[in-house]
């Protein structure tokens, strides 16, 4: 009997590796079923991927997957890259690619080291995830209701669809105490200067439902989780939570960063496109200046696995353009000290418009003055807009009359700017997996070298450590819980063996990736044919240790 | 000195208190004398038994151990929910720095329901507002310091977390060893920081501190509040922003920072003794006694709302205009600057029933000016201590109909007045 067990495995791999899914037009998955086809993978024979069982994220409701190849280190104990998708609560893409890096490190083919472990979440941000892809619109709240107005109610003024056209879009509204001003391309908006009219509010498109004279101020959702984290935590924006990680799911994640050996989280989402380090502020980014060398190499192996065209290490915050406090990356390096990194699977440069494909949607304008021109964000999505889609990814402000009041409504329609459109999305995700296993690949590995010498008694001990792993073994910056993040040397004596020079306990400075340390010697009272043992440990290594018979 | 002698003025504008209810020692008392947790919660539930009307003792959480964290309520409670008054919060002993405090917040929880048992201005003042304290907030470390007292083995061992750290206002982990992996990991701080996001009608949170040689750091919080807040305590020699300020992670930053509370750290002289440095038992009435006396001052100046007697005035078939003034007679503000700046609080506002409101205005110094309306509601600025405003109704009922008028603030409770539209 033909066993149709491999025909079987080649399918499930084949179905499930894209968000295709068996339908005629690519889509998104749901959360539910992104779980589904890593369960699926999970439940063949062969793969590394499981199901992870563990109390505080299981409590939390957080769906985890753990990958790991068979070894000597339990699973648990072993360092490991945590994989977050779309923790933003918008980043579908971030979803879906966390799914892609799964299903790639999980293959029985990849060439996953045996003392590494990959912890993926693919939904990180379930309730914001599941609203977004259901609303095709969403600001990364969770289903906490939020009274964002302050007015004692909560959710009670959400968007609507004014003007009957199935999107939710933008709206300006014109009002002498609004913030913004239409640039010289009137698609876009730019901060209103002191003499500058008609001053616009923008605010989501629909009613004011609770007649409190403003517009769509407090509708559904929510805590941002990836956004409820310490560190410049902005108290008074409600949309970070009431409490530093107030969220149960973010509380969960926290902790078990903090229980596992986590060297490295690879946060999934954003739409610029690129690979950025930790620094959502000014703070958090000085702080980080140490591992500039680390997040380099970093950038070197994104634009070696994504073929994507980024010249250097870029902070969280000059990637997005904005700053943000509060958020999850820079705790998991400042707290966590990992290398936190955000990849952005979508952004403006992801699609490379080339001559031949040029749909230009606005005729050259001729050279003028250009007095406001349009923002930094604007700028880069320009192109995308005007030569990809031929205008099509923006709905020009359109007049509207809402009671007496003059309002015109567009911006950028759904699946253009934060998520790509489905049938983008294989282009967005194209090596991303790739650059995943070489994070897991790049992990440092302690190696001892160790040579010694025996008289009589009287053993002499010379041993140097190396790091055999591409990454150093921890980051550079100053940890905030740890007090040495070096390596340390540890030189196990056995009852009857005595130390004459050197010291017990030595504390190497950490190593960079293939570094070697300076070597340290022993001098030891050691009965004839007993052994020594010396022990090395990292903060992002397996311990490493060696037994010597001089 | 000065802050005893102030102190001690300030206890003079109160009768001098009755003697404590007894309360029998239900279980056994610790080493010396001292206050273990398990007997503090069985003193605590027999006052509770004692004086139902004044007294409710509830759990504001567990800590690492397994411990309850007890919180005692004070307030004449004749139906309505402590939540809907103004209120303080006192806590105390937080950690081995300040021990002291679990006695001096028990004596004074004693004294304060000895003193309101009878008439007099305490008692009227617990009808008003609403005294929280937390005795002992670190049950764990008050458990080992005993243990270690009575078996003369006082461990020293590194604390992992400080919890006067562990509070996110200011909260840094590269400078503070103890501030913890993340603010609030420890359930004690948590169970505290939920507690005062839960209640947001507490107006001003005390601590009971060592006294302190540390210089005050200058602030910049808005300059409403300091002013405020050092009207409030002029003379006491006690410290708040100013000593929030220099302490980041602390509860009282993250009162006055995240929560817009005022805050007061009332300082404790005492000669202290022995290794966990607890004053001694016959010391503990006279500085629970100072220490009463400035949690009452705080309770007296927590914002509370009133109203003069309306004037109704006809303007026509079934319209009406009802001109009523607001007043908060308290010396603290109905929210700080901070709270508006953190728009943490709904504003004040008056609430209608009976009439229909077509319109309202305010009416400061002559000068009347619209003000938004939202069904029966129309809300109202802050006010500030002692502050008046001006409201002029237009209603719309029949003749003869009865009105009630009612004023809703987060921190300055409730009141109402009725009026009959002829």
């Amino acid at each position: 009997m033909v066993s149709l067990r491999p025909f079987l495995r080649l399918l499930v791999l084949a179905l499930g590796a894209s968000p295709l899914v068996g339908q005629d037009e690519p889509r998104y998955r749901t959360c539910e079923e992104l779980e589904r086809s890593l369960d699926e993978l999970a439940a063949l024979e062969g793969t590394r991927v499981a199901r992870l069982s563990h109390p505080l994220l299981a409590a939390a409701g957080v769906v985890a997957f753990e990958i790991a190849s068979k070894g000597p280190v339990d699973r648990s104990g072993r360092p490991t890259l945590l994989v977050l998708g779309g923790f933003d609560g918008l980043s579908l893409s971030g979803a879906e690619a966390a799914v892609a890096c799964a299903r790639a490190l999980g293959s029985p083919a990849s060439p996953l080291l045996p003392d590494i472990s990959v912890v993926v979440i693919p939904c990180a941000a379930r309730a914001a995830l599941t609203r977004y892809r259901t609303q095709q619109r969403g600001d990364g709240g969770d289903d906490t209701p939020v009274d964002t107005d302050r007015d004692g109610s909560v959710d009670e003024d959400g968007p609507d669809d004014l003007d009957g056209d199935g999107l939710i879009l933008s709206m300006l509204v014109e009002d002498s105490a609004g913030g913004w001003v239409l640039s010289d391309d009137d698609r876009f908006l730019v901060p209103a200067g002191p003499l500058d009219a008609p001053r616009l509010a923008l605010r989501p498109e629909g009613r004011d439902d609770d007649g409190d004279g403003r517009y769509n101020e407090d509708g559904p959702g929510g805590v941002a989780l990836e956004r409820n984290f310490p560190l410049e935590r902005p108290a008074a924006d409600p949309s970070t939570g009431t409490l530093p990680l107030s969220q149960p799911a973010a509380r969960a994640l926290a902790d078990f960063v903090l229980e596992r050996r986590v060297f490295a989280v690879l946060s999934l989402q954003g739409a610029h496109g690129a690979l950025a380090s930790p620094g959502g502020t000014a703070a958090i980014e000085s702080w980080a200046v140490p591992d500039r060398a680390l997040y380099e190499l970093c950038v070197r192996e994104f634009r070696t696995a994504t073929g994507r065209a980024q010249s250097g290490a870029l902070s969280r915050r000059a990637a997005r353009l904005v700053d943000q406090g509060g958020v999850a990356q820079d705790w998991f390096a400042v707290v966590g000290g990992a290398l936190s990194l955000e990849l952005a699977p979508w952004g403006p440069g992801v699609v490379v418009t080339t001559p031949g494909l040029m749909l230009d949607a606005r005729f050259e304008r001729a050279a003028a003055p250009a007095s406001r021109p349009p923002l930094e964000r604007d700028l880069r999505w320009r192109p995308y807009v005007d030569d990809v889609t031929g205008g099509a990814a923006f709905v020009p402000w359109t007049p509207h009359l809402l009671g007496s009041a003059r309002v015109r409504i567009g911006g950028w329609k759904p699946w253009t700017i934060e998520n790509p459109p489905p049938s983008e999305l294989a282009r967005a995700l194209a090596g991303i997996e790739r650059f995943a296993l070489a994070l897991a690949q790049g992990a440092p590995r302690l190696e001892i070298e160790v040579r010694a010498e025996r008289d009589g008694r009287i053993a002499t001990l010379r041993a140097r450590v190396r790091n055999a792993g591409r990454l150093p073994t921890s980051l550079a910056a100053r940890s905030a819980v740890r007090s040495h993040g070096g390596v340390t040397l540890e030189l196990a004596l056995e009852d009857g063996q005595d130390l004459l020079a050197g010291r017990e306990l030595d504390e190497l400075a950490a190593l960079a990736g293939g570094e070697s340390s300076a070597e340290r010697e022993w001098i030891v009272l050691a009965p004839e044919g007993s052994s020594l043992t010396l022990r090395a440990v990292a903060p992002w290594c397996n311990p490493s240790s060696v037994k010597v018979r001089p | 000195m000065s802050a005893l002698f102030a102190l001690m003025a300030l206890w003079a504008q109160d009768p001098l208190p009755a003697p404590v209810p007894e309360v029998a020692p239900a279980a056994p008392s610790g080493p010396e004398g001292y206050c273990t947790p398990r007997r503090l919660a069985l003193v605590l539930e027999e006052l509770a038994t004692k004086h139902p009307d004044l007294v409710r003792v509830e759990s504001l959480g567990r800590s690492a151990s397994g411990l309850e964290i007890p919180l005692v309520t004070l307030a004449l409670l004749e139906g309505d929910s402590p939540r809907s008054r103004p209120a303080v919060l006192l806590v105390a002993a937080f950690g081995s720095e300040d021990l002291f405090g679990t006695e001096l917040a028990l004596a004074l929880v004693r004294q304060c329901v000895a003193e309101a048992h009878h008439e007099g201005p305490v008692r009227q003042l617990l009808g008003r507002v609403a005294v929280y304290v937390v005795p002992a907030l670190h049950p764990d470390v008050r458990s080992q310091a005993l243990a270690g007292l009575e078996s003369g083995m006082l461990a020293s061992a590194p604390r992992r977390v400080e919890l006067d750290s562990n509070f996110p206002a200011g909260w840094d982990p590269l400078a503070e060893a103890g501030a913890g992996p993340y603010p609030l990991s420890e359930p004690e701080s948590r169970a505290l920081a939920e507690f005062l996001v839960a209640n947001p009608n507490v107006s001003a949170c005390l601590r009971l501190v060592p006294p302190s040689l540390e210089r005050p750091l200058a602030v910049s919080w808005p300059a409403a509040d300091v002013r405020a807040q050092s009207e409030w305590f002029e003379g006491l020699g006690a410290g708040g922003l100013e000593l929030a300020a220099r302490s980041p992670g602390s509860f009282l930053r993250f009162a006055y920072e995240e929560r817009g509370a005022f805050v007061l750290a009332l300082p404790c002289s005492f000669e202290r003794g022995g290794p966990l440095a607890l004053p001694r038992i016959g010391d503990i009435p006279r500085l629970s006694r100072e220490a009463l006396a400035g949690v009452l001052h705080a309770a007296r100046a927590l914002p509370t709302l009133s109203f003069c007697a309306p004037t109704v005035g006809a303007l026509g078939p079934a319209q009406w205009s009802l001109d009523i003034a607001v007043t908060n007679s308290g010396a603290l503000p109905t929210a700080s600057a901070r709270a508006r700046e953190l728009e943490l609080l709904t504003m004040p506002e008056l609430v209608v029933h009976g009439a229909r409101v077509v319109a309202a205005a305010s009416i400061v110094e002559g000068e009347s000016k619209s003000m938004p309306v939202r069904g029966s509601k129309v809300t109202l600025a802050e006010l500030g201590g002692g502050e008046r405003v001006g409201v002029r109704l237009f209603l719309s009922a029949a003749s003869a109909t009865d009105v009630r008028i009612e004023v809703r603030s987060a921190r300055a409770g409730s009141a109402s007045v009725a009026a009959r539209l002829e």
